[in-house]
Parts: structure tokens; C-alpha cells; sequence
């Protein structure tokens, strides 16, 4: 729910609530307005008639109600009180044929000569309920145009004093970390400003820790470079001393092998912290399926040698082409396919299929179904394969990361384990 | 043949020189950005072996000079920067070949005796060991006068063991040297044992007088029999 919709709706029902309140509280004391008014006009016109009837026995003979809107009753001796008591109802017109609201006022009077009178004299509310019916929908009116344009005012206004923080919240967005965030700096509004100034100030320590660390990963795989290649071209300078017993070789060889493969995992972590420095930027277009069709021919002599069968099988007449950088283009490949012939048997089989918005590889292995939540981190190794470096799959994965479009999917179908690599546009 | 190394690190410096010099090739050190500069302004030579990072320069600004005045030294980059960029930059710039650290000193004795083979272009390049001639352009092996069939890879084996002769040359560097980056894994090993047994018989199939022969696992060694 955005912001203003909050506020809107607590400002609704807020001021349905104190509108109702006003409302209630002033029709009532207009009603009693009203009706005092009338009612004091009633008793102008008991007065008037009271004067008037006390020695004119004329006026005293009213016994229906007429032109005058009065009637007088004579009543038999008593007592009776003076006081005025006021009623509202509905009464029957017949020259209207039609009821409609009288407020009617009853008293009692005696004339010169002491005889009891009721009076009663009535007048027509018709008037003033239509009034009150008039300021009832004015207040209904004023109501939805108070709503109306506190709605509006509030949109526009929400809209003009957010507008900094939706620029901030846009770029915030679109900032992924090792990339500049540089929000205006025009914003006059206190909060959003000490908003966007820790903003800037936590991404600034997060880019240096980041670049920290960038920088550790790839200088020390840079610096460990050269003290190997010191240590293994001293080890092959020794090889060609002859004077060496075959145990002494054998414990070279093997430290020989240590250190090949200290380069390897090395060179592979050095690749990975490149890829996500955002180092491999030459993209270009690439036909996947001369690349997939090269990669084999290259590798024939390797899986002949395991008597690996290979298949590739083409879905789409149309070639599938990834806009990457060809270096990863080469690199994802490479590996995948090298990951299917090391964890395949003798024998075994791969089989490729290519269309055109993706390519699956398929081998098989001694190794059962993997977790696909594992098989991406890097040093997992389902087997104890010694040579194995652990970052082949990792390596796969960051570069997926690092192109747009690519995703992989990894299942275990029919005892072929299968890296399916999709690319939407 | 002259070589210049110009490498700040000491010890490698030492291993490379030593390795070089059993080639028979002069070999002089530099191990500054000053002292390089004034060695390669004052003397001629066949091959200067740079590194890119020197702490008091950077070995592109040293190819720069090299090529400025215009001396026709194969330079090879050795740079522990495995940056396309570099490769790029460096090979556009004039040098002739890029290594990049770690390497086997076998691969970078191939790279050496590669530039040098291409900077003599004139008359023979053939390489000749006993009675068997190998061309590295026309890429032919003739065993007596008489052409050996061989396919691209035996053909690399071949001449890697060869430009290697009566050096070992381990099992990793021959993966490397022929099928690239790719044989990092436990097969690679095997796998070299079986292309190499593949060739020996080519050989004694043509009657080469050579042998290529194992030393302890760990590689082979390229022998001219009868020593």
C-alpha cells in the first residue's frame, strides 16, 4: 500500500468521523432554531388573538380551523392552565388533499366575562423542514468536496514533498555495489537530506570495504603468482640434476603436483574475482553453436581418450546467439563440458542439445543425483577427486550471474545429470 | 645468442638464468626499470625477457623505448597479469610473445626458441637432431628424406619434445603446451602417457634415432640414442 493511500484513508475516516460529529451537533441546534422561531411566532400570534377574542365574542366563535390557522374551543369551568404546550404534526389539508408538518400551540384563556377558551393555533413547518432538508444535503455536499479536494490536495502535496525521496529510492534501486551512487544534493526537505547523506555515507564504507577486499582477493592471487613460479621452475631446474635417488624424484613429483595445482585453483580464483569485478566487458554476439561445435573438436583427443561418446543433437534450425563477452562465453563452456567428461566413466556418454534459447548438457556419472543448492559453492566436490579444484562449477555460475539474460538449471533425469543454460532476451 | 632478463623478483631471475644457460645462451640480468633502460640503450640482443611490474616502472613504457630506438630485439613479456588488456597492449606495441607467471621453464625455452627461429628467417629453420628434421613452418617431420604422417597434436608433442631436447619435460607442461588450459584434471596425466606411447611407435615405426624416454612419472625426456 503505497503512502498516500495510508493517508488517505486515515484522513477519510478521520474526517467522516469529525464531520459526523459537527453535523449531528449543529442540525440540532438549528432545528431548535427553527422550531423557537416558529414557536415564538405562535406565541406573538396567542397574544394578538388573545387580545382581540378577550371582548370581541366574534372572534372567540373559531370553532374550525380556517383561513387564520386558529381554533377556539369553549370549555366548561375549571381550572386550567396558562402555560403554552407545543406539538408537531401531520395534518390533513383538505384544500392541499395532503398531509403536511403543522406545529400546532394549545393554551387556554378566559374572556371578560370568565369563561374557559382552549386556543389553539397552528402553522405549517413545511417551510422550514425543507430548509433543514436543504442544509442537510449541503453538509452531504460539503462533506464529498471537503474529501474531494483534501484527496487532491494531499496528492499533489505528497507528490511534490516525496518527489526527493522517490529520486533517492530510484537510484538506491538501481545501485548495485562497485557502481557510483551520486543522488542530487538539491534536496531542501531536513529529513530527506540526513536520509540521503547516511545513505551516501554507508555506501561509501561498503564500497571501500568491497574495493578492500577486490583488491586483497586479486593481489594476493597476483602476488602468490610469482612465488610459485619461483618454487615449480626450481623444482624443474632439480628434475634435470641427475644426481637424484628415485625416492628424492618422487617426492619432487609430488610436490610438483601440490604446486601445479595451487596454480590452477590460483588462476581460477583469480578469473572468479576478475568476472565479478566486471573485468570481462567485450561482448559481442556469439553463435553458440560454432563455439559448442569448436570446443568439441578441441577436446576430442581428451574424451576419446576415456572413450566418452559425444552427441549433439541441433532442436532449432536457427543458432543460438548470447550476447557475452567471448572470453566467458568460451570459459562457461569449457568448463561444463570439461565437468562432464571429468565426472563421466569410461564409456560413458555425453549428449548435448542446442536451441535456439538454450543448451543442455548431459552426461553420465558413477556420482549420484547432486544437490543443486551445493554444486555451485566454491571448493564443493562430491567426489574426493584429488586434481579437482572445486571452482569449476562456481566459475560457471558467476558468469552466469554476470550476463543478463542467462540462467542454469541443474537436474538429475534418467541417470544423466544435466546443466540446462537458458538466455531470454 | 644474448638474452636479457629483465626481472625485478631475484630469485626467479636466478632460476631462469640458470635454466637458460644450460642452452648455451649469454645471459645478462636487469632487475630495474633504470637498469634495464641503460642496458638495452647500450647493447644489442637477441631476446629480452620483460616484466610488466617493476618497482620503478612499468615494463610497457620499457617496450615502448625498445621500440623507439628501434632495436630489432625479439622481446617476450613474462607478467604475473593474466590481463587481456596487457597481452593486447603489449602485442600491438611491438613484443613479440606473452608468458604469463607461473609458466614451466620448458614452455618458456619453446617461446624463446620460437622468436629467435622467426627473427632468423633466413636459409634453414629446420630443426635437425640425428636423422630426423623437423619444420616448424611447413609443419613436416622428415626421418631419412622421408616424410613421417602425423597428425597436429603429434606433430606439437614432437616439436615440443624436440626445441626440448635432453630436458625433462613433466607431464602438466606437456598438457599445457599442447591442449591448452583445459587438461587441469587427473586424467590429463594418462592421457599424455598414451599420446606419447603413440608417438614413440610413429618413431620406431620410421626408424628415428631417437627415443623418448620416461623418467620416473614424473615426464619424458627427449634422448638422441646412443648416449
Amino acid at each position: 500500500m503505497k503512502l498516500h493511500h495510508h493517508t488517505q484513508k486515515y484522513l477519510t475516516i478521520g474526517i467522516l468521523i469529525v464531520l459526523s460529529i459537527w453535523v449531528a451537533l449543529f442540525y440540532t441546534i438549528l432545528l431548535d432554531e427553527v422550531y423557537d422561531n416558529i414557536d415564538d411566532g405562535l406565541k406573538n400570534t396567542k397574544i394578538e388573538i388573545i387580545k382581540k377574542a378577550y371582548d370581541n365574542p366574534e372572534i372567540r366563535n373559531k370553532p374550525q380551523f380556517g383561513l387564520n390557522n386558529f381554533r377556539i374551543t369553549a370549555l366548561p369551568p375549571g381550572e386550567y392552565s396558562t402555560k403554552n404546550s407545543f406539538v408537531t404534526k401531520m395534518v390533513f389539508l383538505p384544500y392541499d388533499d395532503e398531509e403536511q408538518p403543522m406545529r400546532i400551540l394549545t393554551t387556554f384563556f378566559q374572556d371578560s366575562n370568565e369563561n374557559n377558551y382552549k386556543l389553539e393555533i397552528r402553522t405549517s413547518t413545511i417551510e422550514a423542514d425543507e430548509l433543514l432538508q436543504d442544509f442537510g444535503l449541503a453538509v452531504l455536499a460539503l462533506y464529498f468536496m471537503l474529501l474531494l479536494s483534501i484527496f487532491l490536495i494531499n496528492y499533489i502535496v505528497l507528490r511534490r514533498v516525496w518527489k526527493p525521496f522517490h529520486s533517492l529510492l530510484s537510484k538506491l534501486k538501481a545501485y548495485r555495489v562497485g557502481n557510483d551512487f551520486k543522488p542530487e544534493t538539491t534536496n531542501k526537505i531536513t529529513e530527506f537530506k540526513a536520509l540521503e547523506d547516511e545513505l551516501k555515507r554507508m555506501i561509501h564504507n561498503i564500497e571501500n570495504t568491497f574495493t578492500q577486499q577486490k583488491m586483497f582477493i586479486s593481489n594476493a592471487a597476483h602476488e602468490t603468482q610469482t612465488p610459485l613460479a619461483i618454487a615449480t621452475n626450481k623444482l624443474e631446474l632439480l628434475f634435470e640434476d641427475t644426481n637424484l635417488t628415485d625416492k628424492q624424484i618422487e617426492q619432487l613429483v609430488s610436490v610438483h603436483q601440490s604446486l601445479n595445482r595451487l596454480i590452477k585453483l590460483n588462476r581460477s580464483l583469480l578469473m572468479l574475482s576478475k568476472i565479478e569485478n566486471h573485468q570481462y566487458t567485450q561482448v559481442e554476439s556469439i553463435n553458440f553453436n560454432d563455439l559448442i561445435q569448436r570446443t568439441i573438436e578441441e577436446f576430442e583427443d581428451i574424451y576419446e581418450f576415456k572413450e566418452i561418446s559425444v552427441a549433439v543433437n541441433k532442436i532449432s534450425p536457427n543458432p543460438l546467439i548470447i550476447t557475452m563477452d567471448k572470453g566467458l562465453a568460451i570459459t562457461l563452456f569449457n568448463n561444463l563440458f570439461k565437468n562432464a567428461i571429468n565426472h563421466n566413466f569410461e564409456s560413458g556418454k555425453i549428449e548435448i542439445e542446442i536451441n535456439s534459447d538454450y543448451f543442455l548438457i548431459k552426461n553420465t556419472s558413477y556420482s549420484p543425483a547432486l544437490d543443486p543448492t551445493l554444486i555451485y559453492n566454491r571448493f564443493y566436490r562430491s567426489t574426493t577427486n584429488e586434481q579437482s579444484t572445486g571452482l569449476g562449477l562456481a566459475l560457471v555460475q558467476t558468469i552466469i550471474k554476470e550476463t543478463s539474460g542467462l540462467s542454469i538449471d541443474y537436474y538429475y533425469h534418467q541417470n544423466y545429470h544435466c546443466f540446462k543454460i537458458s538466455y531470454s532476451f | 645468442m644474448k638474452v636479457l632478463i629483465i626481472e625485478d623478483e631475484k630469485e626467479l631471475q636466478r632460476t631462469i638464468q640458470e635454466s637458460l644457460q644450460k642452452e648455451m645462451y649469454v645471459i645478462e640480468v636487469a632487475n630495474t626499470y633504470k637498469d634495464a633502460l641503460h642496458k638495452i640503450s647500450s647493447f644489442d640482443y637477441d631476446c629480452i625477457l620483460l616484466d610488466i611490474m617493476l618497482p620503478d616502472g612499468n615494463g610497457i613504457d620499457l617496450l615502448k623505448e625498445i621500440k623507439e630506438i628501434e632495436r630489432s630485439d625479439s622481446v617476450i613479456i613474462v607478467s604475473a597479469k593474466d590481463s587481456i588488456d596487457d597481452k593486447v597492449s603489449g602485442l600491438e606495441l611491438g613484443a613479440d610473445d606473452y608468458l604469463t607467471k607461473p609458466f614451466h621453464l620448458s614452455e618458456l625455452h619453446a617461446r624463446i626458441k620460437s622468436v629467435l627461429r622467426r627473427k632468423n628467417q633466413n636459409g634453414n629453420n629446420s630443426i635437425k637432431i640425428n636423422n630426423l628434421e623437423l619444420f616448424p613452418d611447413e609443419f613436416t617431420v622428415l626421418v631419412n628424406g622421408k616424410e613421417m604422417e602425423m597428425n597436429n597434436k603429434e606433430f606439437a608433442l614432437l616439436q615440443y619434445l624436440v626445441i626440448n631436447k635432453n630436458r625433462l619435460l613433466t607431464k602438466a607442461a606437456i598438457a599445457e603446451n599442447i591442449w591448452g588450459d583445459y587438461m587441469d584434471e587427473v586424467d590429463s596425466y594418462d592421457f599424455v602417457y598414451s599420446q606419447v606411447k603413440n608417438l614413440r611407435k610413429k618413431l620406431k615405426q620410421y626408424q628415428a634415432d631417437l627415443e623418448i624416454k620416461s623418467i620416473y612419472g614424473m615426464g619424458y625426456k627427449l634422448t638422441t640414442e646412443g648416449e
